[in-house]
């Protein structure tokens, strides 16, 4: 229980310096927006009636794609502001053991991300008309674990990268690769939603349950070891 | 100097931009494929000679065949292509790991020298 | 002593190039199927394998480093990363000239290329981050390794599972006799190689490392400025 308290005060404390200063939050929001409108644009295409629709296949690549890169900004503000004011320290000679403060930043992340999927699923939604919760206990499940997923090993990479010099340019390089495996899971399960296949929807879910635990496991292993001063 | 140089300039931009303009269509003209008047008739004919068609159906197609069996018998160019690439990019590795050492070794002896000369002092 | 086992491990891979040469093109039978285009396919699976092999020690090693901060851990999963990123590109390479001459095209989203594909930029990140990371990137990278191990099975069924909604005839030959003898030979003589390789590119990342100390401890000692 201890245990708990400690994640959730470290995601508290996350949450409340953004929810004061929301530097980060409107802009993650904002540029996921905007990489959905200029994905749009990529891909219109003339409809039946000769009114210009967007291909609505590519909703579910669009959908993870401006996730993914709004996510990736988040997390590096998320660390940097640890760094700036030196508090990362503070954090380490707490009496927080290393895995709740690693879950709880994580934690933090992964609200923050969902905060910004409230505004980017709707607007899927109203740009291509993609019925994303015809079946609303999939597509939760779906959003749940790819944010998850994309929070603790985004989390991971950025608080390693925190004292690089190429971080913003690193970041990305080493994280994608390793994200491609529950890109391609939320991007099919998404899909298996959007065209009714239940079937191929919970494979992916159970797929993506796979991924995240084996990545947790992977965190908490590394995560002590690599934040060390 | 200068007055001349945009006098050469106002009339050299607008004939660039003209030949610019202008080539892809004398280009596209120039590339017109010769289509002989004959053709149409041919065609006609050999629609309407069945036999005229095997024949040179025939004469055409061996020589065809031979070749492609040829080139997938032994296509050598793509694996020659592919032994090549495989120890070209092994040698890559090993000259930038020999350069490597040379390097280390060079840096090795630098600092040799360094603290034999501060030992020296 | 050492050297005399690297000499004769070396001059053995000469041997063995030759040997798996002559069991390639002139013992093993041209297959049916794929004709003069699967000679390709020895040499590029034994690589293939060693792309494995590598990120493998390059995640082993890494998490030893991690768990005893012993420098010869390092050491190891450097080599071990930059040899995966070697092996990568020739999988890479030989895959899709082999992709050229079988179906004619360069690149095709085939479970294997695209699992060989992520893997190696994913160890392509690894060497990035050690040559751009500066000071205390050797955990940083220790970390991406393990990463990148954990992932290779999920990137697999990933990706298999991804191609195989879009079902198309596989083209895996079942070996037989001299074609075996040539495939395994290959595979040895590549595990050789990778094991020379290793061991020389651990030895210039020890001989680098060791250097970095000598020099600050010839730092603290006053010796240099």
């Amino acid at each position: 229980m201890d245990f708990l308290r400690h994640v959730t005060t470290i995601a508290w404390k996350d949450l409340r310096v953004e929810l004061r200063s929301r530097e980060i939050l409107f802009n993650m929001a904002f540029f996921a927006a905007m990489v959905v409108i200029l994905f749009s644009f990529a891909f219109l295409k003339e409809g039946k009636d000769g009114a210009m629709v967007v291909v609505a296949e590519v909703a579910p690549g669009f959908l993870w794609i401006a996730v993914l890169f709004s996510a990736t900004l988040g997390m590096a503000r998320a660390f940097d502001r640890e760094r700036e004011s030196d508090t990362m320290r503070g954090l380490l000679i707490s009496p927080a053991p290393r895995a709740a403060l690693f879950l709880g930043k994580a934690a933090g992340l992964f609200v923050l991300m969902a905060m910004v999927e409230a505004v980017v699923v709707p607007l899927i939604w109203f740009f291509f008309a993609a019925p994303l919760f015809a079946e609303p206990v999939a597509m939760t499940a779906i959003i749940v674990l790819t944010t998850a997923g994309v929070a603790v090993v985004g989390s991971v990479f950025a608080a390693m990268l925190m004292r690089t010099r190429a971080r913003d340019v690193l970041l990305p390089v080493i994280l994608y690769p390793i994200l491609v495996p529950l890109f391609i899971a939320a991007i099919k399960g998404t899909s298996g939603v959007l065209v009714g296949e239940t079937e191929q929807t919970w494979f992916w879910i159970r797929f993506l349950l796979v991924y995240d635990s084996s990545f947790v496991v992977a965190a908490l292993w590394t995560f002590e070891s690599v934040v060390i001063e | 100097m200068p007055n001349r140089m945009t006098r050469y300039a106002r009339l050299v931009v607008p004939a660039a931009l003209a030949l610019a303009l202008l080539a892809p269509v004398g280009l596209a003209v120039a590339a017109e494929p010769y289509r002989s008047p004959m053709r149409e008739q041919c065609e006609g004919e050999l629609a309407k000679d069945k036999g005229w068609q095997a024949e040179l159906r025939q004469s055409v197609r061996p020589d065809v065949h031979q070749e492609d069996a040829n080139i997938t018998m032994r296509n050598k160019k793509h694996v020659v292509m592919a032994y090549g690439a495989l120890w070209g990019l092994s040698v890559i590795f090993l000259v930038l790991m020999w350069l490597r050492q040379r390097r280390l070794v060079a840096e090795m002896d630098r600092l040799a020298q360094q603290i034999a000369k501060a030992a020296a002092e | 002593m050492k050297r005399g086992i690297y000499l004769a491990a070396a001059a053995a891979c000469i041997v063995g190039i030759a040997g798996t040469l002559y069991l390639i093109f002139y013992r093993a039978p041209i297959d049916r199927l794929l004709l003069f285009n699967q000679k390709i396919f020895y040499y590029h699976v034994a690589n293939a394998w060693m792309l494995g092999a590598a990120i493998i020690t390059c995640g082993v090693s890494s998490l030893l480093y991690l768990r005893t901060r012993q420098g010869r851990h390092d050491d190891l999963a450097r080599a071990a990363g930059e040899l995966a990123v070697l092996y990568g590109a020739i999988v890479l390479v030989t895959g899709s000239i082999w992709g050229k001459a079988a179906w004619d095209i360069w690149w095709d989203w085939d479970a294997r290329l695209t699992t060989s594909l992520l893997l190696w930029m994913t160890m392509v990140g690894y060497v990035l981050v050690r040559q751009y990371g500066g000071p205390g990137s050797e955990r940083m990278a220790a970390g991406l390794g393990v990463f990148a191990t954990v992932n290779i099975p999920l990137v697999y069924f990933s990706v298999k599972i991804w191609r195989t909604l879009h079902p198309q005839t596989s083209v895996v030959p079942g070996l037989q006799g001299s074609m075996r003898a040539a495939m395994w030979s290959s595979v040895a003589l590549f595990a050789v190689l990778y094991v020379l390789f290793l061991l020389a590119r651990m030895r210039v990342a020890q001989g680098e490392r060791r250097l970095s100390e000598l020099r600050e401890q010839a730092l603290d000692a006053g010796l240099i400025e």
